[in-house]
Order: structure tokens, then sequence, then C-alpha cells
């Protein structure tokens, strides 16, 4: 399992092989940041390739306190990252946020 | 195409199939539905075809979602459960073409061509075989048949599209729910509310091998997605690693026996090592961002870690906006193609040699390479590539490839940014970050800054505030300002991140370097320059750059040397060449101050040394000027020059002593100076005599000659060099210890010290009271240290060591007496035989006397006919001039002894009546003996 081709989505964290985000898309944000198919450079701005720390989430998320903590309780079961390095390009944060979707970056810049 | 084709061709005959079926059974309308039940099933079948083979690829990925199948086969896919075994078995039995036919698709139906109505016809034949009889009444029921199935297939479209949307919707209400509502996954929540509490579930760390965290997280995953499907899954709720908790992973389950289940059958983790989190501790665990990373902004430096650029300094000069490219200004590594080679075919091979690192040349670009060469504006070029500003290369790398801890910049690389130009100077606070953390490894983390330093506020509201350190720790100092734009902060506490700090020196102040590659050094302020300062070394006499905070005060100069790294180290016996060997006096940052053999102090760089001289101690032995054994650690004194310098000699290098010394004070006391020219003082394992003053014996000129009174008594016997009774085996002869052995191990003059073998202990005896054991005798010591050789022999004879031996002969007062004669040895030698003979006849036993009647002179000669002919001249010198000397006359004449040249007599023994007066003849003054057997007066000068 090389790690070199894996990436996270900086929206979920989710961590994929570039591969899979292009031909299977993001299985939490594929409404939002259409990866499929996408050859508009969309995988290389919305994932990084820098990301740390592995966390496996299972189907049965909701009393988990890390993936709440980590905000990914509602998301499919998969390997998410704790920090994702980079941030999404600022007008696909518009466009979030004209859908109601609120980013929260995941590399730590995050305030509350 | 091929399939498509086949599939239209079926879907075709399908409905021919159909149309047979109720050409045959027409009026058996309950049979009619049933079949078409039938065929809408098969229908049903149709559609659930071509998802299938995408079902192994799904299961791969794991977590797919139907999302990932066409829209219209959604609610197949859903419906698919329903389908049961049993049914699709029946169809199997019915007829066996419904399973090819049921390729159907509904869009391809239309586009069918000529190619696929060829195919069709074939097909039909071939079908047609087996079911001849039915094709007479396919014609005219074709038409119904036709419209029924349209009528069908309309209404599954417009129920398509009604669950597409349906299905649609549903999915981005999915994913969008996701982002929204009560979970914490909308951001809308803060994380101060999300804090965990005692009715999370427990997080346990688990110790693994280190390494190995990812893939256990992994592997757990999959173990974890395959058992949810089973009837037992796992009850463990999370699973993660973090990057700086090495060696472990963690485990998020509401009952530690889910994770002892988890765990079972894993390998490279340690179930026995499970430790439970506090729970105040969870938010640490999954913290983005740790205390120890260091921001990546621009201006900080990194270091390069992949590439040609591997290991290099680069400055940040800009951030991608998603941060993940960093672009760095870096000082280039060109050589302009100028080392490449080409091979046979004219094919340039690029040179594998790393240039060093140098400024982007524009001349040397033209020169060698010019094509690559791209001029944009005064100070910019493009060459191959890459964009170089005022010689600088700027450069994009990935964020992964950037290390931005630990970079710890070193000086001289910084130096290579400096352009001249001062106002862009260091910038410090890139540097701090840089060197963030930088000690934690080795577990020395210290700060700088010491109570008392003088520092400035370097940023924040508090900028240019002067203060006193009053307290340092290690993330913040407080400080008392002492000066401030404000008034009212002065006297004040403040509290400061080190960071923020400067230190404050003054041109003159006497420093200490604590860091960097000058670490140790000291030296005087001659410069202030912003943040960095120079000073003159102590040491190199050279100028040094270094950073203010670097500095300490100091009130020394530095004299030690990094001793750890050091191969050398202080009093070192080094070779510099094949004919300098000296001793290190003084050592420094990279300096040595050396002291050769001949003498001369040398500064040598630590290259300078070709290697430490390691001579055993059995390789290390010279004889001084007496010709006594000298080894390391003895002490030994100068016999020429004007101070006598003495000292204890620390190497012995061929003919030179390195001695050092107590007294002086230059080269650390060492000196050098030749063998031949020293005497011992004291050996090494000697007890250390409290007369180390100069040796009075040695000054008596009558010391020349061999002094028999100084071993008879036992006295001096010490004359120098080793003593002979070291080491060596001995028993006590009396006292406390009388009779015990052992061995010597220290002696002075008189005491010797003897580490016993009965037990360990080390006892203080005198000399005399041990007999020396030699090859199993008992010797005893004086005799063992012996006095001459002519004595022994004498001595062997006589009764002498008998301890009885008369106070007469015990010759010290005899002696004294009579040192102003030089005949010392043969007096003694004479004494024996006079012993032995003191019994009654006097003198008859030995040769002394031998004339009991003898004349005067004879008796002379007589006594010098004693065994030993140096006797003669001592005693024939008084009798030779021509005096009489007469002893023990037995006629009861005088006996006159002495300097008879001085018109004295000395007379002896017996007179001639009955033996009165002897007289012994000082310098005119009469020494009578024995007189009479009465008064016996004896030697006045």
């Amino acid at each position: 399992m090389s790690s070199r081709s894996e990436r996270a989505c900086m929206l979920c964290g989710i961590i994929q092989p570039f591969k899979k985000f292009y031909s299977a898309g993001c299985p939490n944000c594929e409404s939002l940041l259409h990866y499929q198919d996408n050859e508009d450079g969309q995988i290389q701005d919305c994932t990084s390739p820098s990301f740390e720390g592995t966390v496996a989430l299972g189907a049965d998320n909701k009393e988990s306190w890390v993936a709440r903590w980590l905000r990914i309780d509602s998301f499919a079961p998969g390997l998410y990252a704790v920090k994702v390095n980079g941030k999404l390009p600022p007008d696909i944060i518009r466009d979030l946020e004209e859908q109601n979707v609120i980013y929260r970056p995941r590399d730590g810049s995050a305030e509350d | 195409m091929s399939d498509q084709t086949s599939s239209g061709v079926v879907k075709h005959e399908s409905s021919e199939k159909l149309d047979e079926t109720l050409s045959n059974d027409q009026d058996l309308t309950f049979d009619e539905e049933f079949r078409r039940a039938d065929a809408e099933e098969e229908e049903d079948q149709a559609t659930l075809k071509r998802p299938r083979p995408e079902q192994p690829e799904e299961e791969e990925g794991g977590n797919q979602e139907e999302e990932e199948d066409d829209d219209e086969d959604d609610e197949d896919d859903e419906e698919d459960e329903e389908v049961t075994g049993r049914k699709r078995k029946r169809r199997r039995g019915a007829n066996q073409f419904i399973d090819i036919e049921a390729e159907v698709d509904d869009e391809e139906e239309d586009e069918l061509d000529e190619d696929d109505e060829e195919a069709e016809l074939l097909r039909e034949q071939f079908i047609t075989e087996d079911h001849a009889v039915d094709e007479i009444s396919k014609e005219h029921v074709d038409d119904r048949l036709h419209r029924q199935y349209d009528r069908r297939r309309q209404e599954a479209e417009d129920q398509d599209a009604e669950q597409l949307a349906e299905t649609l919707k549903q999915r981005y209400r999915k994913t969008h729910t996701v982002y929204r509502g009560e979970t914490a996954t909308s951001g809308t929540v803060s994380q101060k509310l999300l804090m965990p509490s005692i009715n999370d579930p427990s997080i346990y760390a688990i110790r693994c091998t280190s390494g190995r965290e990812k893939d256990l997280v992994r592997k757990l995953y999959e173990k974890k997605r395959t058992l949810d499907r089973s009837k037992n899954p796992l009850d463990i709720l999370t699973v993660f690693q973090r990057d700086a908790f090495r060696g472990y992973i963690y485990i998020e389950a509401k009952r530690p026996d889910a994770i002892d289940k988890a765990l079972s059958g894993m390998v490279n983790v340690y179930i026995r090592d499970k430790l439970l989190v506090p729970v105040k501790e969870y938010p640490d665990l999954l913290k983005q961002v740790k205390s120890t990373d260091v921001e990546l902004v621009p201006g900080i430096y990194v270091r390069i870690t992949r590439g040609k650029y591997k290991g290099d300094l680069a400055i940040v000069d800009n951030l991608s906006e998603n941060g993940l490219d960093v672009r760095c200004k870096l000082v280039p590594r060109l050589d302009y193609g100028r080392n490449d080679e080409f091979d046979q075919n004219g094919k340039r091979i690029r040179s594998k040699v790393r240039p060093m690192p140098r400024l982007f040349s524009e001349q040397e670009a033209k020169m060698y390479d010019n094509e690559g060469l791209v001029h944009r504006s005064s100070r910019n070029y493009l060459y191959r590539n890459d964009e170089y500003i005022d010689g600088f290369l700027y450069k994009d790398f990935k964020l992964q490839f950037v290390q931005t801890k630990d970079v710890h910049p070193t000086l001289e690389e910084l130096d290579r940014f400096q352009t001249g130009n001062e106002e862009d100077g260091l910038d410090l606070a890139a540097i701090a970050a840089s060197l963030k953390n930088k000690n934690q490894a080795d577990g020395k983390q210290s700060t700088a800054f010491q109570p008392g330093d003088k520092v400035e506020i370097r940023r924040g509201e508090q900028a240019k505030t002067v203060g006193i350190v009053l307290e340092a720790s290690l993330n913040e100092i407080v400080i008392t300002v002492t000066d401030s734009g404000d008034p009212k902060f002065v006297n004040q506490r403040l509290t400061v991140p080190p960071n923020d700090l400067r230190k404050i020196f003054n041109e003159g102040d006497h420093v200490r370097i604590v860091e960097g590659k000058h670490f140790d050094e000291t030296g005087l302020v001659i410069k202030i320059d912003g943040d960095s300062v120079v000073l003159v070394s102590d040491q190199t006499r050279e100028d040094v750059r270094v950073f203010a905070n670097y500095l300490v005060k100091a009130t020394d100069a530095s004299t030690n040397a990094d001793s750890a790294n050091s191969m050398y180290d202080i009093k070192d016996l080094v070779e510099l060449n094949a004919s300098t060997v000296g001793v290190i006096v003084k050592a420094e940052k990279n300096i040595f101050e050396i002291l050769t053999s001949d003498g001369r102090l040398l500064n040598v760089r630590p290259s300078g040394i070709a290697s430490k001289l390691k001579l055993s101690r059995r390789e290390q032995v010279a004889t001084d000027r007496n010709g006594l054994t000298i080894k390391v650690g003895d002490t030994v004194r100068e016999s020429l020059g004007d101070k006598k310098r003495e000292g204890v000699i620390l190497h012995i290098y061929k003919n030179s002593l390195f001695i050092k010394s107590n007294e002086i004070i230059e080269n650390l006391g060492i000196f050098v100076t030749n063998r031949m020219n020293v005497n011992t003082i004291t050996t090494k394992d000697s007890i250390m005599s409290k007369n180390l003053g100069p040796d009075l014996s040695s000054m008596n000129p009558n010391l020349k000659l061999p002094n028999p009174a100084a071993s008879v008594t036992g006295f001096k016997t010490h004359v120098g060099g080793r003593d002979k009774l070291l080491y060596k085996d001995v028993a006590v002869t009396s006292g406390s210890y009388k009779g015990l052995k052992g061995k010597v191990t220290e002696t002075d003059d008189i005491y010797a010290r003897i580490e016993l073998h009965t037990k360990s202990k080390k006892i203080k005896v005198p000399k005399n009271n041990l007999n020396v054991l030699i090859r199993g005798e008992a010797v005893p010591y004086l005799r063992f240290i012996g006095a001459s050789p002519a004595q022994q022999q004498q001595q062997q004879p006589g009764g002498y060591n008998k301890p009885k031996a008369p106070a007469f002969s015990s010759g010290s007062a005899w002696n004294g007496g009579g040192a102003a004669t030089g005949a010392g040895s043969t007096w003694g030698g004479g004494a024996s035989s006079w012993q032995g003979g003191k019994t009654p006849s006097y003198g008859s036993a030995s040769t002394w006397g031998g004339a009991p009647g003898g004349g005067s002179g004879g008796g002379a000669s007589a006594w010098s006919g004693g065994k030993t002919p140096g006797s003669n001249s001592a005693w024939g010198a008084s009798t030779g001039a021509g005096d009489n000397s007469t002893w023990g006359g037995s006629g009861g004449s005088n006996s006159t002894w002495g300097g008879a040249r001085k018109g004295n007599n000395s007379t002896w023994g017996a007179g001639a009546d009955k033996g009165n007066g002897s007289k012994w003849g000082g310098n005119g003054g009469n020494s009578t003996w024995g007189s009479g057997g009465g008064n016996s007066t004896w030697g006045g000068n």
C-alpha cells in the first residue's frame, strides 16, 4: 500500500488513493466537490498528499467521541486523516458557503 | 458494441417468445398473466445483469456506495435483494433462452441498425430450429404485442424518471446532511462543546512495533469492515495513530475486552501493554497542531528533503494558495552543464557531481549554456525553467518535501543568503523558529537567557522595552523593565517568550558563545549589528559574527575544549610529524597549544596533529643523570639551570622528559628537559618523604668515597633511585605484626608500607624490622640491602651481625670520632676481628697483634696484615712516618698510636706497668685509654 499516491480530502479528511478519487470520488463530499472523472485538477486542488494521523472509522460511528471530535461522525466508514495540510481554494469555499456547508480547515488553522 | 447488439437482438427475441406463448395459449388468460409476470421478472433480471460484473470492484473499494452505479440501476439495485435464487432457478428450468434473452437494455433498443438486424436474422434462424412450429402464428399477434410492450416500457421509463429524481434527491440529501444538522460535522458546533466526558467511550493506547502503526490501523480497519458483516462484529469504534506518538496505536472502545478480541491474531502489537488514556488527554491525542509544529509562513527557514537541493537551507518565499506548494528561495547549485559529458551518440550525460552552492551567474550561463537562458528583466532570469532573481533560485517545492522542524541553519549557510545589502539582515525570528525544539532530542533543552542578562523586547506591544532577566524558564522569561517608552512600565515585571527577546551587549563585553559552530569560544565584543554581534575570539584571534542570543557574559577566558568530541585532550602526548612530538598544554576550540620536545610552543589546529602517541608504561622509561631508572610519575629535579625546577614526570619521549611542576605557572606547569639533566628525588611508589629539601649528605665531599658507616648503620640506605625493597616479599620480625608476611608497596627512608598477605591491610613497619624473603629464605633487611661487597666478605667470618655486638664496636661513636681518618672501612673491618678477639687472648686469634710480644712497629704491620689490603695505607701511613705506633705491647711498653707526625703520642693498651695508660693521640691532645686498668681517657681533639 503505497502511501505516496494517497491523498486526503481537505473537506472530510478521508484518505484514498488518487485513482479512487478519480474513479469513484469522495464518499462524503462527492456532491459538493465532484471529484469523480474531474479532469480540471479538482482532485489536486481539494485533496492533499500531505496529511498526518490515521483514523479507522467503522460504520457504527455514532457513539465514537473520536469521530465527533474530528467531525467525521456522519461520514462513510473509511480511513481518515487527523490533520490534512493545505486549504481548499477560496472559490470552492465560497461555493460551499452558498450551499450552507461550513468549511473547517483540517490543517490546524481552524479556530473557535 | 457487439454486446449491445446481441442484447438488442435478444430483446426482440424475448418479445417473440412472448408472442409465441400468447398465440399458443390465447384463451388461457391466467396462463398468459402468469407468463407475463414471468417476462417482467425476466426484465428485472435483465437489468440486474449489468451491475453484477461490477460487484467485485465494489467490494474492493469496500466503502463504495450506490452512487457508483448508473442512475437507472439504482432502484433495481434496491430490489436486488428481493430476487431470490429460487425464482431464478425455476426460470432457468422453464426456458433455456431466457437467461440470454434477459440481456435487455431499454436504451439500446432504439438503436438497432442494419448490422443488428442481420444478427437478429441469424439468431432467429438459430432459434427457430427448435421452435419451427411456432412460426406460423407469429405474424398476426406481432402488432398487439409490440404495443403492449411499448406501453410497459413507457411505464417503466416514467417510473425510472421518478425513481431517478428520488434517488438523486436521496443522494444529495444524504451527502448534504452529513454537513448539516445536528452532527458535529456541520462545523456549527464549537470544538469546546465536543470536549470528551466520562460518558464517552474509552481510548486505550496499545504498544506496537514502531513504524507499523499505520499498517495496524489499516489492518484493523479491514478486519472491522469484514467482521461487520459477520455474526460477531468487532466492538471497537475507531482505531487511530499519530505520527507524534510512535510505537502506539489507539483504540476507542466501550469495553476493554473488545480490544483484546480485535487484536487477537494481530502481529506487531503488544496487547499486554494496554493503557487507558485519561479523558482529559483525549483532545491532545487528536490535536491538529502540535506544539512542535512550525507554522509555514513566508520568511522562515526550511530544508529541502528531496532532489538536488536535498539538505539545503531555503527561505520560504511564498506559499501556494492551497498551501501545498512552497516557493522557496535558495542558493542554486549550478554547473551550467560544464561537467556534463557526451556519449558516443553526442547525447548529454548529466554530471552526477553535485555542484557547490553559488549564486546564479549570468555570464557563466551565457558562456556555457546559453540556450537555456531567458532574460526577463534586469535581475530576473529564467534558466532551464527555473527562475533566478538576484542570483537566487526561486522554486516551488511540494510541501511534503520541505522540512520545517530541526532546521538548524548555520551561520555559514545564512551568510550565503546575505547579499550585502544591510537592511534585510538576518531574521532572528525565522532562525528562532527553525531552532525551535532543536535540543529536545538530546534532552538538554536550555535557554540562553540567564537571570541578570540585559535584554530588549524585539516585537509586540512592548517592543524596544529594555529589562533585566529575573527568572528564566524554558518558555517564558520574567524580566524587570528598566527602560521603556512608557514610564509606568518601569520596574514592572513582564513575562515574555524567549523568542521575543534579544540580549543586549555593549562593545567591550567579554562574552562566551553558547550555541553553534563557535560554541564555547570566548571573546570581546567589538561591534553590535542589530541582532548579531561581532566579537574577537580569544582563541582564534579572529572576528566571529554570532547572534546576540547565542552569547552569555563570561568572566574567564575559555580553556575548556569540547572534550567529548575532541580526539585530543590536554596533557596528551601527540605527534605532529615524524620529528616533532609534544604535549598539549592548552586545548581550545579548534586550536591546541603544544609544547614540543625541543621546548618550543606551537599553536596547532587539530588537523595539524598527526596522532596521539600512546606509549605504554614500559616504553616510557629512562635513566636520570645518575643512571637511576626513572618512570612516569617519578619526581625529579633539574640539576642544571638556575631554577632547578622539579616536578612529576608526565611523559618520557626518548631523551625528553615532560615534567609537570606545581611551582611554575606557564604552560600548565609543564616544562620539558633532557633526562641527563635531572636527578631523581622520589620514585612514584615511595612514601612522599618529608625531606624534599636539598640532600645535605650529597653535598658531603666525603661521600664520594664509599662510606662504610652508612651501610653499617642502615640509616642512609636509600641513596637514590628505586628502593630495592619495593615489591619484595617480606616478613615482619618484631612488633605487633611480628611473623606476618606481606609485600612492600611503598617505602621511604625508614619505613616500609607492607601489604599483608593474610588480610587486606597495609601496615607501616620500620625497615629494620623486616626480613626479606628471597627464594623462601629470610634475609634480614640490613643484610639484604647490604653494604659494599668488601664488607660483606669480611662480615661473613666475623660474628658482626650477632645481636649482642658490644657497645664498644658499635661504632657510631667510634666512627664519629674517627671520621677524621679516611680509613673507615678498614677500621671497620678491623673492628670485627677485634671483637672476635675480644676474648681473653687478645688478638691472638686474629691477625691483629699477631706478635704478642711484638715490638713496636711490628704491631702495626701485624694489624695491617689484615685481610683487607686497603687498610694498610691508612694505618701504615701513620706508622710510616717513622713514628712508633705500638699497641698492646705485652712487655709493658707503651703502645702509641695516632698521628705521630704531630708529635703526639697516642698510647694504647697496657703500659709497661701492668697495662696502665694507653693513650690515643688527637691533635696534640692526649688520649689515654684503659690506663692501668683504671681510667681510660679517650680522644679529645
